[in-house]
């Protein structure tokens, strides 16, 4: 039998009325939980390491937590990757214009170290704050 | 009874919507972002929407086209445009449908930009040592070699019936180094559309278009918002110079006296040629371009960085929905009078 309207919200005020303080605090509790937690699970992982590529192939991946040099050996010979303090660079590189060791240090997300003529290119996974660089 | 039903229902409704919130948070739209080396840079590709595999076929696809149009367009080699190059002066070659659109675009420019943009300058970069993969060593040419250079006819024919191209004089040896790319990013990101992604960015070696808007998550939904581009600072690596808010379907490029450079004596010669004067030009250290294309960006950065901050501003004014961000030997920041609509902070 269809109940009409004005006895459904009847039903559900009154129904309403007999849940508990305690029910609203636990409905409310969860809720809160899950709003709270959406920025977190929407930023997704953060990018806590440094992915180096040679000819495009993937070689290493360094944690910038954890203090070390690195050698990756391209066409040209070798390119030295430092780190130190959460943030990688390029300490020598065979390159001839030196762009990848002057560029200096990396740390954010996104960002990118280029060894062109050696073709290393080191990068740290994430979302930087614009989609692309011009340069 | 009837309470103890409501209390499950209750508990019941909480935790789908708690589900669905938590759902919601993870669901991103996918993206598939790949970086390769290929013409002689570092190409990056950036598509949204579909499924991974989807995208994964569109960004190879992308890719091995520009692949194709590297072999087309270097300047030495069995490619068309090195047989063009190695064929004798005077004789007309038949050639592809694209090279003679990316010829013909060349010389459209060259007349715009008053011969500041040239594609004729592949002997006066062998003078100064700026050959394809460019090993960082250079040489200054003496001052009679550029004055030889300068006093030999240079040009090019063109036949659009015919789709033939004759070189005038062996001094005329074409290099597209400031067309290529930008060419090949077009193009690359009509293979990507025809795969069907909803919206892409490629980047090569500075030489940016996109199509479509970015999704992101935003509050409860996914919201779509323009891409934005950073401009890398001509003198600090690290630094950012400012941001480009891209209009749908807009091309971006950067040239710069800080790409391709070697040093002498404490002085920097680059591979940006005034081919009225066979040198590096000096007014400005980088000029940046927001164009309809990423093929148009591109001959225009290099055009503007050539003819220097009046005579460069004055070209981008001229053009339609083209805007100019430049940076003088000094330092100095200048904008033409569009930019604040393209979203241009610095």
């Amino acid at each position: 039998m269809l109940r009409s309207a004005k006895g459904f919200g009847a039903t559900a005020r009154s129904l309403l009325q007999q849940l508990s303080w305690g029910d609203w605090v636990l409905v409310t509790g969860v809720l809160a939980l899950c709003a709270g937690f959406f920025p977190w699970l929407q930023s997704g992982q953060s990018g806590q390491a440094a992915v180096v590529y040679l000819e495009n192939q993937v070689v290493a991946t360094l944690p910038l937590a954890r203090e070390t040099e690195y050698a990756v050996w391209g066409p040209l010979g070798r390119t030295v990757l430092q780190v130190q303090g959460g943030k990688l660079r390029v300490i020598s590189d065979p390159g001839p214009q030196q762009l990848c060791v002057l560029q200096g240090w990396i740390s954010r997300q996104g960002e990118t170290l280029v060894c062109l003529p050696n073709r290393v290119v080191i990068q740290i996974p994430g979302t930087p704050p614009y989609d692309s660089l011009v340069k | 009874m009837r309470v103890r039903r409501f209390h499950k229902l209750v508990a019941a409704a909480t935790g789908g919507v708690a589900l669905a919130l938590v759902l919601v948070a993870w669901w991103r739209p996918q993206t598939l972002e790949r970086e390769r080396i290929l013409m002689g840079t570092f190409v990056q590709v950036k598509a949204y929407g579909g499924n991974e595999r989807e995208l994964n076929a569109a960004v190879e696809a992308a890719f091995r086209e520009m692949q194709r149009l590297e072999g087309v367009l270097r300047r030495r080699g069995d490619g068309e445009l090195g047989q063009l190059n190695g064929a004798p002066a005077g004789q007309a070659v038949a050639v592809s449908a694209e090279l003679f659109d990316v010829l013909q675009y060349a010389e459209r420019y060259r007349l715009l930009s008053r011969g500041a943009f040239d594609v004729t300058l592949g002997a006066l970069e062998d003078l100064w040592g700026f050959v394809e993969d460019w090993d960082g060593l250079g040489r200054v040419p003496s001052p009679a070699e550029i004055d030889a250079w300068l006093a030999a006819p240079r040009g090019l024919e063109l036949d659009e019936a015919s789709k033939r191209v004759k070189r005038l004089s062996d001094a005329t040896q074409i290099d597209l180094g400031g067309i290529a790319k930008g060419y090949a990013v077009d193009r690359a990101l009509e293979v990507l559309r025809a795969h069907g992604v909803q919206a892409a960015l490629v980047n090569a070696g500075g030489n940016v278009r996109t199509f479509g808007q970015v999704p992101e998550p935003f509050a409860f939904w996914i919201r779509l918002r323009p891409f934005q581009v950073a401009v890398q600072h001509p003198r600090q690596a690290s630094k950012i110079l400012g941001g480009i808010s891209l209009e749908e379907g807009q091309g971006v490029a950067t040239s710069g006296d800080y790409q391709r450079y070697f040093e002498v004596a404490g002085a920097r010669y680059h591979h940006l040629f005034d081919p009225r004067t066979g040198q590096p030009a000096r007014r400005l250290t980088s000029a940046t371009v927001t164009a309809p294309t990423a093929m148009e960006a591109d001959i225009l950065s290099t055009a503007v960085f050539v003819l220097g901050m009046e005579a460069g501003l004055a070209l981008a004014e001229q053009l339609p929905a083209v805007e100019a961000v430049l940076v003088t030997a000094e330092g100095q920041v200048l904008t033409s009078s569009g930019l604040d609509s393209t979203g241009f902070s610095l």
